[in-house]
């Protein structure tokens, strides 16, 4: 659990160019400069690429934070 | 089954001291450069993160310990300096990795360039984009060199490129995410382009509208890239004229404002038939369906393109990627996004190589390789017989296709050259006389083969040509020769073309170097005047030429007689040469001591250095000394093939003849003894003016040099520095 919130972070680490950011569970896009929807999407395709799953429209409008993205992602990977 | 391993180093909540240590186990067990060891290093590096946060002293003085024990472990460490914020320390163990070319190329060199770019040094950092993306690159890695860019934008320094270009991006669909990746590959092949990009959908408007921000920007080249939903058809239309009408004239008028107002240059996309169609195969059996429609449309845009037009192949850029994946619904839907992130990279090379062509910035000539390259095998070895090529083998096929490849690029202008290690004569043959030669000594312009190092010959060549090194492509099966040349020659194109040959022309061809936006007769003459012009240069200058770049080779010789140190060496020569050898006597290493110990023979060995390298021990002589006949026999005189072609030969006989000189010896003999292999060095005594005295055994020819009336030969191009003994 702990690896893939860590590996959640390098991700985003990765999309906003900020080797220093660190995000929790309650992180939301106003938390973070330049979270805007351009890199809304690039994070959506950066996760799906570095995990290797799919989300549907849907599954992405429903999150609100940080920690529905990585509970998703778990879900994803165990099911 | 890393992250268990992984779960050591951060679970049961141990100290960090703890972790550290089994971090260590961990990483002196991950220390290879496949995909596994990779995906365990960067586990590790996620679970020791967090000591950056909670214990970044004990961290700072592990990383200590590792930094510098492997290009592995200054991987890892290189991350977690980066993540305590000691940039120095980063940079140091980035200097690793790079220094023993661990890892991908574009992770190393992005790395090290985000760290010129931190000192303020812009043209290393870009010259670290240009190397990163030598090849094609994932969207991914393009998008971490974008942010490079970036970056290096915002520090305002000027950034060193050939040309320097504004580009508008009018896009059917979004364009953010492709923007980036255009302008990062651009600079990678010397563009500096200044991009503006308009709101996704309203291409039209921003063309019509006069005040709008393209008009104020002022381009130089409009890119329109439209895409099929812009056609706006239905599935099936009537009157099939009309609809293409509508959409080729409606963009014929943009074109008309870009070229005619604006004097852009406007690259027009043209329609991805897509692939998914509620008519099926009738959307192309049908003249009215819209698979056929809009392949009629991108006929027109062909037809009526004119003076400033170019259509870019959208549908072909799809086709090649693979339409299924190209299409990418769901980022539709949630973003305009088209076409899929992973397709991008593909998509901007053709605008790319479309842009390189419009700014004359496309190659013009096409160097290669001749073994293993143009044939299979070694001609050298494996003689016009044993070379495979023609289609009646797999390989001979592969190799004659790349040929066919290339007599079609000479067809429409491109020059061709030959760079190869042979001997000469070896090489021209399958040119003169193999039946399945594609090409012919007509279609190169330049030919060198010799031994001398390729990025010399490549040079030389440029030079003849009076081309400059970076309108070349080299192209050759062997790694250590394209790493040499692109070391050597930054600025040249070597594509990574492997060594298999059934993937040549495809990964040559992938890289779009001789991409042209119209073909007129003179380029079609045009190879032939290179042609001609070089055999020109050849003849006024052969001489000098050769002797100035044999000069510029700073080639410096050592020679001693035969010594324990170098005895070995001396043996092994003597046995192994074939091709170079004048007698092929073959002695043991004892006889061979004998001889240097001997008080009645002369015995030389000769090293070669030069500007790129020593070639180590090259040469072997062997003279007996005759006094009643005051000669000097040359029993053996052998040389590698490896450095054939610098007048090594002149050194090592003059060197001989100073010997006999010392001695008081007023004659050289020299003896030729015909083998199967040693062709090459039937004409070397006369050619050094020793004159024929006839022979006792049929087939040898036996040469004399008269030292009282002849003048000693000097070789001024090869230094010699010592000379013991």
């Amino acid at each position: 659990m702990d690896d893939l919130m860590e590996r959640l972070s390098d991700v985003f680490r990765e999309v906003f160019d900020d080797e220093a950011l660190e995000i929790s569970d309650a992180t939301v896009a106003a938390d973070v400069a330049d979270w805007d929807s351009l890199n809304h999407v690039k994070l959506v395709v950066a996760i799906e690429e570095a995990f290797a799953v799919q989300f549907s429209n849907r599954e992405i409008a429903a999150w609100e934070n940080v920690g529905d993205m990585r509970r998703a992602l778990y879900a994803k990977l165990s099911g | 089954m890393s992250d268990e391993r992984l779960v050591s180093v951060t679970s049961d909540k141990p100290g960090p001291l703890e972790r550290l240590a089994r971090g260590a186990d961990l990483l002196a067990a991950a220390q290879g450069d496949g995909a596994e060891a990779r995906a365990a290093r960067e586990a590790l590096v996620r679970g020791l993160r967090e000591l950056s946060r909670t214990a970044p002293a004990e961290l700072r003085a592990w990383l200590n310990t590792q930094a510098g024990r492997s290009p592995g472990c200054d991987w890892v460490a290189a991350r977690l300096f980066s993540a305590l914020g000691e940039n120095e320390a980063a940079a140091k163990a980035w200097g690793g990795v790079i220094e023993r070319e661990f890892g991908p190329r574009v992770e190393r060199h992005l790395a090290r360039g985000r760290l010129r770019a931190d000192a303020g040094d812009a043209a290393g950092a870009c010259a670290d984009l240009r190397e990163a993306f030598r090849e094609p690159a994932s969207h991914r890695d393009l998008e971490r060199g974008a942010k490079l860019l970036a970056r290096l934008r915002e520090s305002g320094a000027p950034l060193p490129a050939a040309r320097r270009v504004k580009i508008a991006l009018l896009g059917g669909f979004t364009t953010q995410l492709m923007r980036p990746i255009l302008d990062v590959s651009c600079l990678a092949h010397g563009i500096d382009a200044r991009i503006y990009e308009c709101e996704y959908g309203l291409y039209r408007q921003e063309v019509l509208d006069r005040a709008s921000g393209l008009h104020r920007f002022r381009p130089d080249v409009v890119v329109l890239a439209t895409h099929w939903r812009d056609a706006q058809l239905p599935p099936f239309v009537e009157d099939v004229d009309a609809a293409v009408d509508r959409i080729v004239g409606g963009l014929e008028a943009l074109w008309d404002i870009c070229t005619g107002e604006l004097r852009a240059h406007v690259i027009q996309h043209n329609f991805d038939v897509p692939t998914v169609e509620s008519y099926g195969q009738l959307s192309r059996a049908l003249a009215g369906g819209r698979a056929r429609v809009l392949a009629r449309a991108n006929l027109e845009l062909l037809a009526r393109a004119r003076d400033g037009v170019s259509i870019l192949d959208f549908d072909g850029a799809a086709a090649a990627f693979g339409k299924d994946r190209w299409s990418a619904p769901k980022l539709w839907y949630l973003a305009k996004q088209h076409p899929a992130p992973e397709a991008l990279p593909l998509w901007v090379d053709h605008l790319v190589a479309q842009l390189r062509a419009l700014l004359g910035l496309g190659k013009k000539v096409l160097a290669l390789d001749l073994d293993n390259t143009l044939w299979g095998g070694v001609i050298g070895e494996d003689g016009l017989d044993g070379i495979r090529l023609g289609a009646h083998s797999p390989e001979g096929e592969a190799h004659q296709d790349l040929q066919r490849y290339a007599r079609e690029l000479r067809e429409r202008g491109v020059v061709l050259v030959v760079c190869s290690k042979n001997n000469e004569a070896d090489a021209r043959e399958p040119f003169e006389a193999h039946p399945e030669m594609i090409l012919r000594m007509e279609d190169i312009a330049v030919f060198r083969a010799n031994w001398i190092d390729k990025a010399s010959n490549l040079r030389e060549i440029a030079a003849t040509l009076g081309l400059g090194l970076e309108s070349f492509v080299f192209v050759d099966d062997n790694p250590t020769e394209r790493a040499w040349v692109r070391r050597e020659i930054p600025e040249m194109a070597v594509p990574e073309v492997g060594s298999d040959p059934a993937a040549f022309v495809r990964l040559l061809d992938r890289g779009r170097w001789f991409e042209a936006l119209a073909l007129s007769e003179e380029d079609r003459l045009r190879a032939a005047d290179y042609a001609a012009n070089a055999r020109r240069a050849e003849l006024a200058g052969a001489a000098t030429s050769m002797d100035e770049f044999l000069a510029s080779l700073e080639m410096t010789a050592t020679v001693g007689a035969f010594d324990a140190v170098n005895l070995p060496r001396v043996t092994q020569l003597v046995n192994k040469s074939n091709q170079f050898n004048l007698t092929t006597r073959r002695y043991t290493q004892e006889q061979l001591r004998a001889f240097a110990e001997s008080g009645r023979h002369v015995t030389r060995w000769f090293r070669l250095r030069d500007r790129f390298g020593d070639n180590g021990l090259v040469g072997v002589m062997l003279g007996i000394v005759d006094e009643p006949a005051a000669t000097l026999e040359i029993d053996l005189w052998l040389m590698s093939c490896r450095v054939l072609g610098r007048r090594m030969e002149e050194l090592m006989c003059g060197t001989l003849m100073q010997a006999a000189r010392e001695r008081g010896l007023t004659r050289l003999r020299g003896r030729y003894l015909p083998t199967a292999k040693n062709g090459m060095v039937a004409d070397l005594y006369p050619s050094l003016g020793f004159k024929d005295c006839g022979s006792t055994q049929p087939g040898e020819t036996v040469w004399e040099y008269d030292l009282s009336s002849q003048p000693l030969i000097q070789c001024p191009l090869v230094r010699l520095e010592e000379c013991s003994g």
